[in-house]
């Protein structure tokens, strides 16, 4: 079920639920009542319920995989700005392998692909680049020759859905690496120029490109960077 | 509040793009961005849209006294708007980094080069005149702020009318747009500021960059031209180095920016004139409004 909402609409109330559910972004439990916080499309299911909101400011939670650019080194910390009001903290040990006598080499300006570990509104956002287990599973510095560019977080969740096909459909015809943060920060690599800003300006423009159309406006854009139109493509073949 | 940071990645790209002559946004190294003007419902208001930066310019005639060093004249004085709206780094109370130096460049071309006739603007000799005032307000900042600031404010001040009014032995008499029409004012010449963007190492120069674009870069040096091809100003940003021929080439190139900028002024403002006078109604601003637009302000 899908309906809208607005901030201080009431949902529920917390005694009427069966069990005790995960009340998930833009919604708020005040006085036995569940209120939501922010304008979007409410979402529920028997695990819990969230408010799909539209926005371009990022709050980070815990467990959230974001790409932040490096803004200061320190002896043992490192600030990582991650489109939030404070930079966040990235210790130089919570990486594959660090230890106090083998540090990685992290410069300002860099791009580290990590994990937030620890937030809230009277601390600073801690991150790390490795799991329970100490291995990395692709977090870390990413490498360089990419491209980075923002879009909004409702894109960057599209993108990272299962259901979303852009990804493969740009795959198809061209080879790239990318990385997606949550915080609306995307990594883009490929082997010239050219395709990264064919790709970046797919991610950019599918925006408003609802799902079902996301095949013709894939095979367009393409074909305007290679230089012809589709018919003559078509007659090629 | 802080500016998005340009990571090494991103620097990299754009100077490998500017290398290669072949900018981010399919520009090469010397074309400009897409610009267009609008003027308001009430006289003397210009908007401007250079790519995605977006200035509004309104220019204010109000009566007042006149100052001790030029008694037989009128002065004028130029504002930019202070809100946050236009960029993230931009805060109420101080005037910081790229909006002082448009404020600085457009106040020199303005004002120092006589573009607009300030004795017209005199009532009475010693006592009183007519203050101009040019008001810029950056609604959305993605680089070429002298570009576009510059063309707003040449607008805004061309589409400027000056009240009627009328002196006797006794007093003077100002009248409202509604008794009486006035004459637009005197613009002399229209200075337009086109901004380039310099690399030292490897030589290459850039025009019009955005604001990505110019963290990529060393400095940048903005030549202000007007349509009789004449240098009425050159503002350098940063330390750079240039030599005499590379800077006439700039010159070449602002010289004919600006006999296109000045082309297409004209032609909207005939063509504002005329649906004024047919009676078409004009379009108002809030309608430019688009929600789903990118912009800097929580970008």
């Amino acid at each position: 079920m899908a309906k809208v909402v607005l901030p201080g609409d009431f949902i529920e109330d917390v005694k009427n639920l069966p069990s005790v559910p995960v009340i998930g972004r833009g919604l708020k439990v005040y006085k036995n009542e569940i209120i939501s916080t922010q304008g979007g499309i409410f979402c529920s299911g028997k695990d819990g319920m969230y408010v799909d909101v539209c926005s371009k400011r990022y709050q980070p939670t815990v467990d959230d995989l974001v790409i932040g650019v490096v803004s200061n080194v320190m002896v043992e910390n490192v600030k990582l700005d991650i489109c939030y009001l404070e930079n966040a903290i990235l210790s130089t040990l919570a990486f594959e392998g660090a230890t106090k006598r083998n540090k990685p080499n992290i410069k300002v300006g860099d791009v580290v692909y990590a994990r937030v570990i620890s937030t809230s509104k009277f601390l600073e956002t801690e991150l790390a680049c490795i799991d329970k287990d100490n291995c990395a599973r692709g977090l870390g510095v990413l490498p360089s020759g990419g491209m980075v560019f923002k879009v909004s977080l409702k894109h960057a969740r599209r993108l990272l859905s299962p259901k979303c096909q852009l990804l493969n459909l740009i795959g198809k015809e061209i080879k790239y690496e990318s990385c997606i943060g949550i915080n609306g920060r995307v990594w883009v690599k490929a082997d010239t120029i050219e395709s990264i800003k064919c790709i970046v300006k797919i991610i950019q423009q599918s925006e408003a490109v609802p799902d079902c159309n996301l095949k013709e406006f894939v095979d367009s854009h393409i074909n305007l960077t290679k230089g012809f139109c589709k018919k003559e493509h078509e007659s090629m073949e | 509040m802080r500016d998005d940071p340009l990571s090494t990645q991103e620097c990299e790209f754009y100077q490998k793009s500017f290398r290669e002559n072949s900018r981010f946004d399919n520009r090469t190294n010397l074309e400009h961005r897409d610009f267009s003007v609008m003027f308001g419902k009430e006289f003397g208001t210009c908007y401007v849209t250079l790519g995605q930066t977006k200035i509004l310019a309104k220019v204010t005639l109000s009566w007042s006294s006149t100052r001790e060093n030029r008694k037989n004249s009128g002065f004028i004085e130029m504002f930019i708007s202070k809100g946050n709206l236009g960029s993230t780094k931009a805060e109420p109370l101080k005037l910081e980094g790229r909006h002082l130096e448009m404020l600085r460049c457009l106040e020199y071309v303005i004002r120092e080069t006589d573009c607009v006739d300030v004795d017209s603007l005199c009532i009475r000799i010693n006592e009183t005149c007519l203050q101009l005032r040019i008001d810029i307000h950056i609604i959305d900042d993605f680089g070429g702020l002298c570009d576009a600031g510059s063309i707003a404010v040449i607008g805004a001040l061309k589409h400027c009318y000056v009240p009627m009014y009328e002196t006797t032995a006794e007093c003077d008499y100002i009248y409202n747009d509604l008794y009486k029409y006035g004459k637009p004012l005197t613009v002399f010449h229209t200075p337009i500021a086109t901004t380039f963007g310099l690399w030292n190492d490897t030589g290459i120069c850039v025009v019009d960059p955005t604001n990505r674009e110019e963290m990529a870069l060393d400095g940048q040096i903005i030549i202000s031209v007007n349509n009789r091809s004449e240098v009425c100003g050159i503002y350098q940003i940063n330390q750079i180095d240039i030599n005499a021929s590379k800077m006439s080439e700039l010159v070449k190139i602002a010289e004919k920016r600006t006999k296109y900028v000045s082309d297409v002024l004209n032609k909207t403002l005939l063509l504002d004139a005329t649906n004024r006078k047919s009676g078409v109604s004009v379009k108002p601003f809030h309608s430019l409004i688009d929600l789903n637009s990118v912009n800097t302000f929580v970008l």
